[in-house]
């Protein structure tokens, strides 16, 4: 996979930053280990690793040549582009779905748990549904349900608090 | 050890444990029957309602939640072709061949009483073996446990997925993610990057449900054409159990060889039921009399998956009960519910808490019963239950998310945390790096920190853990797991070439 290849040099950048990172630990006390030891001791395996991911994913690819070429074939065919609208088109629900979390997570910040789910619901419910009429009083029940339902088993149940806004 | 069962036993028939446990063994059919959700998934969701509980309440929910799981994956599978969880991919060989013929009542009612009697035969063997397993474990200094954790995490790598590089590179973020924050024995920050939020570290919880939850269901909604639509349809079921039991009961070396396997998979750490149907299956196909017959929907080859993934339940808790070493992610998550109650998990738990360990026995024993009703009754309702649209679960389990993630420290960081790891499950999910191996690296990294420098702390001196005999045999062990994958490939190159030559 060509993807394991970037993932593989990924990882070792962010483990050589991270590597750096510790040096500026505390150095140990009284003969016990520092903070640091066993960090850049996982750090340096994982950089080891990505880099074993890295040199293999180059290997395979020499092996498969001939399927390269052909794999370079196909793409001349399917121009990147279709390729990217394809994967797109794929994942649009996925993406929208993380998107729409994100701004759940900043609303509920500002607005607290009861209105920032009582916005996000119907909205995330309407793209990934239907989007038929019929749709519409499922929607609303379930949103309105699901909001106050959570309420009572936190709040009364479990007796926990809810996210509250900064601006409430 | 009459006594201490009898111990359990009080711990368990209480009003509140029973109510958990059997609400636990729904929520558990629930999730196994909706393809796409995991029991890996249902015991993450599980585990912020359990707070509120005390820990063997929220033990016993989370029992129910692996027994239903595990038994609950094969409805689909049967009626539709489509597994509900990993767990039952090999039940689908025969199971849907059977439903299609025209018996999908049978087929469902073997799976269940098959699921019953293999569960059961793992509670024994997890009775009896957790003692004395403990009782080895508990001579164990820190050069032992670390190398033991080491061993654990190597086989995690080794067993989960296509590519054992990408199961240590799982294993080790899961290890990384647990540095962040205060340092457990000096109390320096560790990469807290100035961010209030970071200084208490990544918690266990949102950590969890991000990876194995908010993950799974963003994976759910990929095939953009999936998303509106209902997922089964239901199908008319009659079965007679009488019959049924007899048809198993007249197989029992079958029903014993798949539970013993489930058994030994499970207490093998990160191998779980996803590995012990399969295999099942596949004795029960090499020592069958008539092995042609397999797939064409005969009654063996349900009895040996079913059997084999329940049976995987009892052999998971044994490591997980005597050593504190998970077998699975799910036991992973059941330690994680522990530690959040105060309680370390590892040999000692046993001796402090035996009716907490035996209270755990009973409550997987039970469990099974219940599941048994349960389904016998109610299966109607369960594959009406799959019926229920994926746009409106995704939102409602999303909310759950969130504020199950919030609740338990009541800090809104928190729910940035899920965010992040949801993200990074999915990426990790997309790339085909598996991901028990991070969860487990998440629950064992304080434990292996702790325990390195505990040994070296005790001595500076590295050679013990190469020469004290145990830590020894631990690290050995570590290696041949790191190199079993090897020799599967060469055998596999072996046989392909025999066979191209023969």
């Amino acid at each position: 996979m060509k993807e394991d290849k970037v993932i593989g040099i990924i990882l070792v950048v962010f483990s050589g930053l991270m590597y750096y990172k510790t040096l500026e630990f505390p150095p140990a006390m009284f003969g016990a280990l520092g903070a640091g030891v066993f960090p850049q001791i996982l750090f340096t395996l994982l950089a080891l690793a990505g880099a074993g991911l890295t040199i293999t994913g180059f290997i395979r690819d020499r092996k498969k040549g001939e399927d390269a070429t052909a794999e370079k074939r196909e793409a001349r065919i399917s121009p990147i582009l279709n390729k990217f609208k394809e994967s797109l088109h794929y994942h649009s629900h996925v993406i929208i779905s993380f998107t729409l979390f994100f701004c759940y997570i900043v609303l509920m910040s500002y607005f607290g748990y009861t209105i920032a789910t009582l916005i996000f619901m119907p909205i995330l419910m309407w793209i990934l549904g239907p989007r038929k009429r019929r749709a519409i009083p499922i929607t609303i029940i379930v949103s309105l349900g699901m909001t106050f339902v959570m309420y009572f088993a936190f709040v009364k149940f479990l007796k926990v608090f809810l996210p509250e806004g900064s601006l409430f | 050890m009459i006594d201490l069962i009898l111990l359990g036993v009080r711990e368990i028939f209480q009003p509140y444990p029973l109510i958990f446990l059997f609400l636990g063994t729904v929520a558990g059919i629930v999730v196994g029957c909706i393809p796409g959700f995991t029991i890996t998934m249902g015991a993450a969701l599980a585990l912020p309602l359990t707070f509120g509980m005390t820990s063997i309440q929220g033990l016993s929910a989370m029992l129910g939640v692996l027994v239903g799981g595990l038994a609950g994956g094969q409805i689909s599978g049967i009626l539709l072709g489509i597994p509900g969880t990993p767990s039952s991919v090999a039940t689908v060989f025969d199971g849907h061949p059977m439903a299609k013929r025209g018996e999908p009542g049978t087929a469902l009612c073997l799976g269940i009483w098959a699921s019953f009697f293999g569960g059961l035969i793992s509670a024994f063997i997890l009775m009896f073996f957790t003692p004395p397993l403990a009782d080895i474990a508990l001579k164990f200094g820190p050069w032992e446990f670390f190398s033991l954790v080491a061993f654990g995490l190597t086989i995690i790598a080794s067993l989960s997925g296509k590519s054992l590089l990408k199961g240590i590179i799982a294993g080790l973020l899961g290890l990384i993610a647990t540095l962040f924050g205060t340092d457990p024995m000096t109390g320096v920050l560790r990469f807290d990057f100035g961010l209030h939020g970071l200084s208490g570290g990544f918690s266990f919880l949102p950590v969890l449900i991000g990876l194995f939850a908010f993950s799974q269901l963003m994976s759910n909604l990929e095939r953009t054409e999936r998303a509106g639509t209902a997922l089964i349809e239901a199908a008319n079921l009659g079965f007679s159990s009488l019959k049924t039991v007899k048809t198993i009961l007249r197989q029992p070396f079958n029903l014993f060889r798949s539970s013993m396997i489930g058994v030994f998979i499970g207490a093998l750490p990160g191998a779980g039921g996803s590995i012990s149907n399969i295999l099942a299956y596949d004795q029960a196909l090499k020592g069958s009399k008539h092995p042609e017959k397999f797939g064409t929907g005969i009654p063996d080859g349900i009895i040996a998956s079913e059997a084999g993934n329940n049976g995987t339940g009892g052999g998971e808790l044994i490591p997980t009960m005597a050593l504190g070493i998970p077998g699975s992610a799910v036991s992973a998550i059941m330690m994680g519910a522990l530690i959040l109650h105060g309680i370390q998990p590892g040999p000692m738990l046993i001796i402090e808490f035996p009716d907490l360990v035996y209270g755990v026995f009973v409550a997987f024993f039970l469990a099974h019963f219940f599941m048994l009703g349960i389904q016998l009754y109610g299966i109607r309702l369960f594959v009406r239950l799959t019926r229920v649209p994926l746009y409106v679960l995704v939102p409602s389990i999303l909310v759950f998310c969130s504020i199950g993630s919030f609740s338990i420290h009541n800090r809104f960081f928190d729910i940035w945390v899920l965010f992040i790891f949801g993200l990074l499950g999915y990426l990790m999910k997309k790339y085909e790096f598996p991901l028990a191996p991070v969860i487990l690296g998440v629950i064992l990294g304080p434990i292996a920190e702790t325990n390195f420098r505990r040994a070296l702390m005790t001595s500076s001196d590295y050679s013990l853990f190469f020469t004290r005999p145990i830590s020894l045999f631990f690290l050995i062990l570590c290696g041949l797991s790191l190199l079993y994958p090897f020799y599967q490939r060469y055998r596999e190159k072996k046989r392909s070439v025999n066979q191209a030559t023969g």
